[in-house]
């Protein structure tokens, strides 16, 4: 559960990076929008399992 | 704007709805903060934003308005809401029906289940913005009030009565992704804002400030907004919820009113990054030669929430105003679906559920609600306020007043005609100026709220002497 933990937030985190990295113009928009979609599968494949309702 | 504030345990509230609760079920201010930051990140927060813009905000007013009028929204939760809420532990409506009796707490109850009604059919409206991408849709104007075409009606209906359903038989589930989807919604809007900002090659804090400079006139169909505006309607779009003493069923589980403070996350993530970042991106699109030829031709651009994110940050931006739409108007749709229990009990919350499902889905079909919205939620605060006023002065005032407190439980009487009198005379006074002088409403909420709160006590001082 501790793994599955620290890949949510891996997901959460590219979704706040990449934009910054994309105004850096350190990528591409097309690929921050994979990025963008990338760390929301991952944040919404993994969250489920340890978010409780209320927390 | 948020929808029905949520409670931090749906079961939990169910246990306490008419005793104060007790110690050993208060909550720590980190169950509020969590709550507070997800809630005000709501789907509608896609249309405010742009709509501050079409009124023709200038830099300043936009962020020191806002700034401010969020503030003055966390200091009244904090010392009117809370304040009352960890006074006496109950639910708005049993603390209401202590004052007014239990025959005029329908009334509020119906007020409150139809304004919610349309609030969540502005929440299937930004939806459908985002549902209709793949079908070609035709995006409603800014001026729309009617449905635009048949693929507009259909992908609405569809959206509503999924969302129905779903509120209607699996509330739990949708308020459980509701908090796995919140943290994730926050960044995206903050996506949205930075990938705007790049697109506006914006470098320095001055650049930033360019993009709203002094102001411009309003879009056509709009009128002008002035710090004032931006202020106060900031200040009392969720006016029910605080001066309107709506949280106290929330802040009723607070170990210590200090707990109010935790609102500041959601005014100042949701209704200043997400705003600000909305806001940003529809300054982006304006700037495309579509936009720019609408406006040479004086017609207003539209604020559609789905192409402008899917233009900025792509699939995920459509994913977030679809889930941003619907976490938010499920809630408000079963909270309608209860206010409404309230006024028929024999009818399963199932069925309510549904009736209120399809009320706001009739509303979702009508784009006015969601691009009048700022009007809307104007309207919606400036109807439930004054009965928060009702609940401050008989708390802080009654007894200084020498009149009795919670005067209806006290004589066991369902009907208090002082709150209805100051209710109604309030509403129709203030009213009457705003549409008669062109007042702008938000300006007049206070001035509601006070004069309620005031002929309350007067009028209870004549009419408790009376009887």
């Amino acid at each position: 559960m501790k793994n599955l933990k620290y890949l949510s937030y891996i997901g959460l985190l590219i979704v706040l990076v990449a934009p910054f990295l994309f105004y850096a113009d350190s990528i591409t928009k097309p690929q921050m929008n994979n990025a963008l979609l990338g760390g929301t599968v991952v944040w919404f494949a993994t969250a489920a399992f340890w978010i409780k309702k209320g927390e | 704007m948020t929808d029905a504030t949520a409670e931090p345990q749906t079961t939990e509230v169910q246990e306490f709805e008419r005793e104060p609760v007790p110690a050993s079920h208060y909550k720590g201010w980190k169950s509020f903060l969590g709550m507070y930051a997800g809630e005000h990140a709501a789907g509608t927060e896609f249309v405010i934003g742009p709509l501050f813009l079409t009124a023709g905000v200038s830099a300043f007013d936009l962020l020191v308005g806002l700034f401010l009028g969020n503030l003055m929204a966390v200091l009244s939760w904090r010392y009117l809401t809370a304040k009352i809420a960890t006074d006496v532990r109950l639910t708005l409506y049993y603390q209401l029906e202590k004052i007014c009796g239990r025959r005029l707490v329908t009334a509020y109850n119906l007020a409150n289940g139809i304004l919610f009604c349309f609030l969540a059919g502005a929440m299937i409206t930004v939806s459908a913005t985002a549902v209709g991408i793949p079908f070609d849709m035709e995006m409603p104007k800014l001026t729309d009030t009617t449905p635009n075409g048949l693929t507009w009606v259909l992908v609405v209906l569809a959206i509503g009565a999924v969302i129905s359903i779903v509120a209607a038989r699996g509330y739990d589930t949708v308020s459980r992704f509701a908090n796995i989807a919140s943290p994730w919604m926050v960044l995206v809007f903050l996506a949205c804002g930075v990938v705007a900002l790049q697109g506006l090659n914006v470098r320095s804090f001055a650049d930033f400030w360019n993009i709203f400079g002094e102001g411009s006139e309003p879009f056509p169909g709009q009128i002008k907004y002035t710090f004032w505006h931006v202020m106060l309607w900031s200040w009392f779009c969720n006016a029910a919820m605080h001066i309107g003493m709506s949280d106290l069923t929330v802040f009723r589980y607070a170990r210590s009113a200090s707990s109010g403070w935790t609102t500041a996350a959601g005014m100042y993530v949701g209704h200043y990054l997400a705003w600000i970042c909305a806001c940003l991106m529809y300054a982006l699109y304006i700037r495309s030669g579509e936009a720019q030829v609408m406006l040479a031709a004086g017609i207003a651009p539209p604020v559609a929430p789905g192409p402008m994110t899917y233009e900025t940050v792509g699939v995920a931006g459509l994913i977030c105003v679809v889930v941003a739409g619907w976490t938010t108007a499920n809630p408000t749709i079963y909270r309608a679906g209860l206010a409404f229990q309230a006024i028929f009990p024999k009818f399963s919350t199932v069925k309510v559920t549904l009736i209120a499902g399809a009320v706001a889905t009739i509303a979702g079909l009508f784009p006015a609600f969601a691009m009048k919205l700022l009007d809307f939620v104007a309207v919606y605060g400036f109807i439930l306020a004054p009965i928060g006023a009702i609940i401050v002065f008989d708390h802080f005032f009654a007894q200084k007043a020498g009149i009795i407190r919670n005067y209806a439980e006290r004589v066991q009487s369902s009907f208090n005609l002082s709150v209805l009198l100051a209710w109604f005379i309030s509403m129709a006074i203030f009213y009457s100026i705003s549409v008669y002088q062109g007042v702008f409403l938000s300006f007049l909420t206070l001035p509601a709220w006070l004069f309620c709160g005031v002929l309350y006590l007067i009028l209870s001082k004549f009419l408790q002497k009376n009887n």
